[in-house]
């Protein structure tokens, strides 16, 4: 049996065997924490300090913008009315009620500090960002929120070194901005008014599925990509073999070259299943992946791991035969460089696929790792067989091509070199 | 040492499409994925509920004058199915008056497409609403128009230095990702020369020869670093002067950064050579170190996303971790030769240190 020989020497060769195999364990375990907070979302994560200057004086900036409106004089009932409004509206007491905002404080914490202190624990990272009020910032912006005068104020911003968090803040704060601005535009700040309709707006899931972790994220999106190192590396050993003249007393004991292959092929589809799910269950017990699953939900799963690992197979005869044919083991090595970089991106190995450009996706559902992926994914949310049909098709497909060119490339008889 | 460099050279003039393609599928890689990443986020749209198309694509124009994301309006059913293979993060169902959306799993990753479809429905809706109960509705949105045109307040951002605000652009983030780790491969499958030449026997031959080991070493290693620093050269070269990226008017310190990322490189492949037995073993940890590097030094998401203190010290060990911030710096932030010591120290300890360890070991095992 070619298989055993080809096994042996996946056996013989641990240290690759034990790379191949814990490898993308530790670079689960390793991504799995560096994203966990980003990718849930949590707060916790992008928890951080902003230091907040104030250089304005509210109440006099209100005092003196009552002064100029006295000076206009303007009919009794319009300025005590614009008068009343600078109470209500004044944008700084705005901006406190956003930031002291449940939601808000969840990420942000708003820490005052004079200007000197606040550029110190930015230059010490202590403060992901300072926002400043500068002098005026009251007065201005009330005439140009109530008088409908240009000018206007601005808030300042100074941004730190993680652009990650200033985001975030920055999102704030132009939400905050931009709501102010149109209130003004609909001539709300002028005359008290009756809030309108809103749209109810929210989220529909497609499932009761827990959103994915980043753990569950990564030990599919590792586990696809390194599953593809299996087809490169058994080219690799073939062509050692080609190299150590063991493939010539293969044919010189009369055995046909395609049970070589066959060989190849079975010996990377055994490894392909064996990492796969050497990987589930071992993420499952140190992450918790699938807690309280019935033992039918591993029986899937294990079926998509052979699916794809006869895909691996296909590779792995396609590589070795066009390592022999080319007599070197450059094919092997492109493939285990370039394309499973290519496929692990567009398939969404690096981040997820929905994050790509539309055309990489549009790669990615070509890719096995891809496929795969979203197999993965659709059984895991429990969705039926029927929405699988496809994916799983398309998977079955790429291994008989991959097989068939593999065969058909596979030189059967040895030239003499 | 000229002689084992010739000798190399002579090699690849033989039969020089392995080395050619690998560098072209690197830089084409490079540019395909650096030029696409330039690209805004697209998210589905598609009409529920009876919507008539002339609305529907009306809240598509208002979507996407934000300019922040894009927003292609498709079919309800292939919508629904991006989503539920994971190939979409969520589509947004659009209604008269109202809109849903629609995911796979709550995912609160999500949450900023939700600000924005909020925003523009409920502006839109107050907007209609205020039109309506004015006396004449013509007028009092040409007023808006106007009143929007000069908003009371707004929002400054500048860097801590008072200057503006460093963008980090992530398309030229990725381009240097994606060169730095292709070179790996290119250098990595020249000094696999070594390993081969210590398999087929040629080793022995050599040092059997008046060479001096030094000058073998050396020889294999110009060899090396002379073809990663052309793939760096010309891919940088390509990027500014073909393509147009904008990776600063400092070619010249880029390529220093380069030569001394190469050398580093060149040392690792060293150090790998003493780890492994055959040159096909070379290859495949190579290949399987060489695809974590990005991942660890963060290459492919914005900075800031990895604070994990661990993962952080992991990645000072990885030369492209260092070579990347260098190349940024120059490109993005002016460094000058002050900022650019601590990484091309690190990268210069990572080289002498692998490379010693890495010769060690090699002799170590002929003996």
């Amino acid at each position: 049996m070619f298989v055993w020989k080809d096994l042996l020497l996946f056996w013989r060769d641990r240290k690759g065997l034990v790379l191949l195999l814990l490898m993308p364990f530790l670079m689960i375990l390793i991504l799995g924490f560096a994203m966990k907070g980003l990718m849930e979302g949590s707060p916790e994560a992008l928890r951080m300090k902003a230091a907040l200057v104030v250089e304005d004086d509210e109440a006099s900036g209100i005092e003196r913008f009552r002064t100029e409106l006295r000076r206009r004089s303007l009919p009794e009932a319009a300025e005590s009315a614009l008068a009343a409004s600078a109470e209500q509206a004044s944008p700084y007491t705005l901006l406190k009620r956003m930031m002291e905002n449940e939601e808000v404080g969840k990420f942000v914490e708003f820490v005052p500090m004079d200007a000197e202190t606040a550029h110190t624990a930015l230059e010490s990272g202590e403060v992901k960002a300072v926002l400043t009020v500068p002098p005026e910032f009251t007065y201005k912006a009330l005439v140009g929120m109530l008088l409908g005068e240009d000018g206007g104020a601005a808030l300042r911003l100074t941004a730190g070194e993680s652009p990650v968090h200033v985001d975030v803040l920055q999102g704030m704060l132009n939400g905050f901005v931009r709501s102010l601005n149109f209130r003004t535009a609909l001539g709300e700040y002028g005359r008290p008014d009756a809030e309108p309709a809103l749209a109810a707006g929210g989220v529909e899931s497609m499932t009761d599925a827990k959103p994915m972790n980043s753990f569950l994220y990564f030990t599919l999106a590792m586990s696809v990509m390194f599953v593809l190192f299996v087809a490169g590396t058994t080219a690799a050993k073939a062509f050692a073999e080609l190299r150590g003249r063991v493939f010539d007393r293969v044919l010189l004991a009369d055995r046909h070259p395609l049970r070589f292959l066959g060989g190849k092929a079975g010996a990377a589809f055994c490894v392909a299943w064996l990492q796969l799910t050497l990987l589930f269950v071992l993420s499952h017990l140190a992450f918790g992946l699938f807690p309280g699953r019935p033992f039918s939900f591993w029986l899937g799963l294990s079926a998509i791991n052979a699916v794809l690992s006869i895909g691996v197979g296909g590779f792995a005869a396609l590589l070795t035969a066009l390592n022999f044919r080319f007599r070197s083991s450059t094919a092997s090595s492109m493939f285990s460089s370039i394309a499973v970089t290519v496929m692990a991106l567009a398939g969404g190995s690096f981040t997820p696929a929905s994050l790509l450009p539309d055309w990489v996706m549009q790669i990615g559902v070509w890719t096995p790792n891809g496929l795969a992926i979203s197999l993965y994914t659709l059984w895991i949310q429990g969705f039926a067989a029927v929405d699988m049909a496809p994916s799983l098709l398309k998977l079955a497909a790429f291994a008989v091509l991959t097989l068939t060119a593999g065969i058909y490339l596979f030189p059967a008889r040895r030239r003499v070199a | 040492m000229i002689a084992v460099f010739l000798a190399q050279w002579q090699k690849e003039k033989r039969s020089p499409y392995a080395i050619l393609l690998f560098i072209a599928l690197g830089i084409m890689l490079t540019i395909v994925f650096g030029m696409g990443a330039a690209k805004k986020m697209s998210y589905a749209v598609y009409a529920g509920d009876g919507l008539e198309a002339p609305q529907a694509a009306e809240w598509v124009r208002l979507l996407n004058r934000e300019g922040k994301f894009e927003f292609r309006l498709i079919e309800e059913e292939r919508a629904l199915r991006d989503v539920r293979e994971g190939r979409a993060e969520l589509a947004v169902k659009l209604m008269a008056e109202d809109y849903r959306i629609v995911m796979a799993a709550d995912n609160p990753a999500n949450r900023e497409v939700e600000e924005l479809v909020r925003t523009v429905y409920n502006e839109e809706l107050q907007l209609r609403a205020a039109a309506a109960s004015a006396d004449d509705p013509q007028q009092y949105l040409e007023d808006v128009e106007r009143r929007l045109r000069q908003p009371p307040l707004a929002l400054e951002i500048e860097a801590a230095d008072g200057g503006e605000p460093v963008r980090n652009d992530m398309s030229l983030q990725l381009l240097f990702a994606f060169t730095l780790y292709t070179v790996i491969m290119t250098v990595g499958y020249k000094v696999n020369a070594v390993m081969e030449e210590r398999s087929s026997g040629v080793w022995d031959r050599m040092i059997l020869s008046p060479l001096r080991k030094t000058e073998i070493y050396l020889g294999h290693m110009g060899y090396s670093f002379c073809i990663g620093m052309t793939h760096i050269a010309v891919a940088l070269a390509l990027f500014r002067y073909v393509f147009g990226f904008p990776i600063g008017d400092r070619y010249g310190m880029l390529l220093v950064v380069a030569a001394i990322y190469t050398i580093a490189l060149v040392a690792v492949g060293m150090l790998l050579t003493g780890l492994t037995r055959t040159p096909e073993q070379f290859g495949i940890v190579l290949q399987i170190a060489a695809a974590a590097m990005p991942l660890l030094g963060g290459a492919y998401w914005p900075p800031g996303t990895v604070t994990n203190p661990i993962i952080l010290a992991v990645s000072e060990f990885v030369p492209l971790t260092h070579a990347m911030e260098a190349m940024k710096g120059i490109a993005l932030q002016q460094y000058g030769p002050a900022e650019l010591a601590a990484p091309l120290a690190k990268l210069l300890l990572i080289a002498v240190l692998c490379m010693g360890v890495g010769i060690n070991m090699v002799e170590r095992r002929s003996h």
